[in-house]
């Protein structure tokens, strides 16, 4: 297990909580701060003294009070720390649930997880922190719906246009390969086209290819 | 009527006025600024200056006997006047100008020229202009041996108001008319007057002297022409006066005058005062003295004496001849370059009337621009406190708005479960461990509630997270029932958009999407993004239960997408036509 853990959480209830879960899990030493600024300075001093630490559990949003910070938000604590201990492991344990961010916390900062305050959050954490442990990458909690390749919202193409348009048209499926052929667009092979027609059929909602032009034209995409 | 004045609030209508009214401003102060044209002529006061200073450098060069450039500056004075308003100057320059003509000996000129002073000698009320001018005239005459016209200009010179000095001068020089008419008798009794008088004349004691030995030198030559020998006093007397100033002009005269008194009586005595008065004519350079004291030198001399005096007699007289047709060539000149002087000088007023055409029309201009000016910046300020009072306006009015809306989202969405368990957990036994998981349940609802109505009021972000932030808002409202479908979102450069505009279409299509789950239960919505000519449209279209009338537009709450898309000068198109489903679109510029 992890040896030296610094925790940076403003809220003591919940630091309380995730140190309570790192001694359950026989961490020998646990550090806990409540600014971002101490939390570097943990770091630097740690480095200086050859005993780094090799886990940070961090929050994302500080409540801003009466002292002065630097580092106001989580993020800004682990971009300030990947210039001075890269290789630190981070774990982000915070109530955010925009995927965007949580995605630039992993693409653009290098955590190694990412856990939602939540029900259930505890046992998430305690998960989350054995993955690192075992090296995994890109750990989400799971009550995040939330994957790295979103499909939850449908994009028409031009190319999906380009078929509608040649349906609408009265074309076969044939027609419309040698059509994309001969206007070189692909891929237009007929078992690929008609497996995208099928698609937008489901995307439609249409029961057939009428229904789906139907609905193409109701929609102004034809 | 009411769409007019409608037309008069719209905000991006204003704005475009506010922006003209100032270009108008900044135009018009640019056009005052440009420097006005100045002009010598504009200033009388520095036209006088000049004149003034042109009048003392000829002074300067009479008295130094430099006629030439005298003449040159007094008729330079001359043409810079205005004679409606410098016309003492004019009479001044004039005079100076026919008194040197008279002095190179053109008579006839000067008196010429003098007759231009006459119109302006009664506007004069200085008396010593006319006395000048008749004066003058009276010289002119006398010189040219018209003895009647100078007495009259003489007598005309007597009667004005001047001052005792001027007054014993104009009557020496009426006695020295008598004695060339040979009215001896009558001078005689002018000149014992003016003996009698004290030479006490005017301040200047010089100048009483001068004049005192003018007298006595008159009455002398009174005298000696009637043959008498009290002639001899006289100029005696005279000369020991002019002696005494130094006055070697008058000295000549004293000379030339003992030199003719002697001329019988002591043939050597009047040789040696020709001789003196010669050199001392010499000396002043004055031809006519010369010629005069070489005539008493010949006629006092014999022998050699005489045949020199005589050769220097013809070619002093020969030169004289010659100076005299020069120096009537050089006034020529000076006269001719006056003249051309004079050509210009019409074309500087004629520029001058132009000018001041063209200051009239400057002035008008500029009475046109601060008209202009202070129109503008009157209605400018008016208008930008207008707009900004209006824009505050909409902003309170937005934020009341928005304050009223998430007021009612907490009492509708969270009051009533929060209560619901608040109940539960009175009634309920919690220790029992079903409840307990019931509590935690409805506990962890209202969290995911509260998150939620926060999310959709947080700030939005603006920057390159901004298209995954929308994508991620619409993701939010795509369930197993509704399939959202984009098209062309991909296509538009995010970062090249304003702020405030990808804030509204944030949150117009939040509150559409809001609309479509709250009231059209419909399972298939398109979002369609299209970049033309600067314009961002988006049509939004559902197959929910769509919208039959305007009314209900007002009702559902999408009033708030028409005044958020006006916000940002956008305009917006429900189509109310299809009876199945929901379609809208919107156009804003980029």
């Amino acid at each position: 297990m992890f040896k030296k853990v610094l925790v940076a959480e403003d809220l003591d209830s919940i630091s309380i909580a995730v140190i309570q879960v790192l001694e359950e899990m026989k961490v020998p030493v646990i550090h806990h701060v409540k600014y971002c600024d101490d939390g570097l300075l943990k770091i630097k001093k740690a480095l200086n003294d050859k005993e780094e630490y090799d886990l940070l559990i961090t929050d994302l949003s500080f409540k801003a009070d009466h002292r002065t910070v630097n580092l106001t938000s989580g993020e800004d604590l682990i971009e300030a720390i990947n210039e001075v201990q890269p290789k630190l492991k981070k774990i982000v344990f915070s109530i955010e649930d925009k995927s965007y961010r949580i995605k630039s916390l992993f693409y653009d900062l290098g955590v190694q997880a990412y856990v939602s305050k939540g029900r259930n959050s505890i046992n998430e954490l305690r998960k989350a922190i054995e993955g690192t442990y075992k090296n995994d990458e890109k750990i989400v909690s799971s009550d995040l719906s939330f994957s790295f390749n979103d499909k939850s919202l449908i994009e028409i193409e031009s190319y999906d246009i380009s078929i509608l348009k040649l349906l609408a048209q009265g074309y076969i499926l044939e027609n419309i390969s040698s059509e994309f052929k001969a206007s070189s667009i692909t891929p237009n092979g007929t078992s690929s086209i008609e497996k995208r027609i099928n698609k937008l059929k489901i995307y439609f909602k249409a029961s057939n290819n009428v229904h789906l032009i139907a609905i193409a034209k109701d929609f102004g995409l034809v | 009527m009411k769409k007019m004045y409608a037309f008069f609030q719209n905000k991006a209508f204003l704005k475009y006025v506010l922006i003209l009214l100032l270009l108008l401003l900044s135009g018009t102060l640019l056009c005052l600024s440009r420097p006005i044209k100045k002009d010598a002529f504009t200033s009388r006061k520095n036209n006088k200056t000049e004149i003034r200073k042109n009048l003392t450098k000829g002074d300067f060069f009479y008295d130094s006997y430099q006629l030439d450039s005298a003449y040159y500056y007094f008729n330079k004075a001359q043409h810079l006047c205005d004679r409606k308003i410098n016309y003492i100057d004019y009479v001044y320059a004039i005079t100076s100008i026919a008194s040197l003509e008279s002095l190179q000996g053109d008579f006839a000129g000067s008196e010429w020229t003098l007759t231009k002073t006459l119109p302006y000698l009664k506007i004069i009320k200085k008396p010593r202009f006319a006395a000048n001018v008749y004066e003058l005239y009276a010289d002119n005459y006398y010189y040219t041996y018209d003895y009647i016209n100078a007495l009259f200009y003489q007598r005309k010179a007597l009667h004005l108001k001047t001052s005792t000095y001027r007054k014993v001068g104009v009557l020496n020089s009426i006695s020295l008319n008598y004695i060339k008419q040979k009215k001896y008798k009558l001078a005689q009794s002018i000149l014992l007057l003016l003996v009698k008088i004290k030479p006490k004349y005017t301040k200047n004691d010089l100048f009483n002297k001068v004049q005192y030995s003018r007298i006595l030198d008159n009455l002398g030559i009174c005298y000696f022409e009637q043959g008498k020998a009290e002639a001899l006093f006289y100029f005696q007397e005279s000369f020991i006066i002019n002696l005494k100033n130094n006055d070697s002009n008058a000295l000549i005269y004293s000379y030339k005058h003992l030199s003719e008194y002697y001329q019988k009586l002591n043939p050597a005595l009047a040789k040696s005062y020709a001789l003196k008065a010669y050199e001392l004519a010499t000396e002043l350079k004055s031809t006519k003295n010369r010629i005069q004291s070489l005539d008493l030198l010949i006629k006092s001399s014999e022998g050699n004496d005489l045949k020199k005096y005589s050769l220097q007699f013809i070619a002093i007289v020969d030169s004289a001849n010659e100076d005299k047709l020069k120096s009537k060539n050089q006034f020529a000149r000076i006269k001719y370059d006056a003249k051309q002087d004079k050509f210009e000088n019409l074309q500087l007023k004629s520029q001058k009337a132009e000018n001041d055409l063209q200051l009239e029309r400057q002035k008008k201009r500029k009475i046109v621009s601060y008209i202009i000016i202070v129109c503008s910046a009157g209605l400018s300020l008016l208008l930008y406190f207008y707009l900004s009072l209006k824009s505050r306006k909409e902003r309170n009015n937005e934020i009341i708005q928005s304050e009223i809306r998430i007021s009612k989202k907490l009492h509708d969405e969270l009051a009533n479960d929060l209560y619901q368990t608040l109940d539960f957990a009175e009634r309920k036994d919690l220790e029992h461990h079903e409840n307990k998981e019931q509590f935690i349940n409805n506990l962890d609802v209202l969290y995911s509630k509260t998150r939620k109505i926060s999310r959709e009021n947080s700030s939005i972000n603006t920057d390159h997270f901004y298209e995954s932030a929308l994508r991620e808002m619409i993701s939010e409202f795509k369930s197993p029932d509704v399939n959202i479908l984009l098209n062309g979102m991909d296509k538009i450069s995010w970062n090249q958009i304003d702020k405030n505009k990808k804030i509204t279409l944030y949150r117009i299509l939040q509150e559409l999407f809001l609309n479509m789950k709250k009231h059209s239960k419909a399972s298939l919505v398109s979002i369609i993004f299209r970049v033309s000519e600067n314009n961002l449209t988006v049509i939004y279209t559902d197959n929910g239960a769509g919208i039959s009338s305007e009314r209900l537009i007002l009702k559902s709450g999408l009033q708030n997408v028409e005044s958020r898309i006006k916000t940002i000068n956008g305009t917006i198109t429900f189509d109310n036509n299809s009876k199945k489903g929901f379609k809208l679109s919107f156009t804003f510029p980029l």
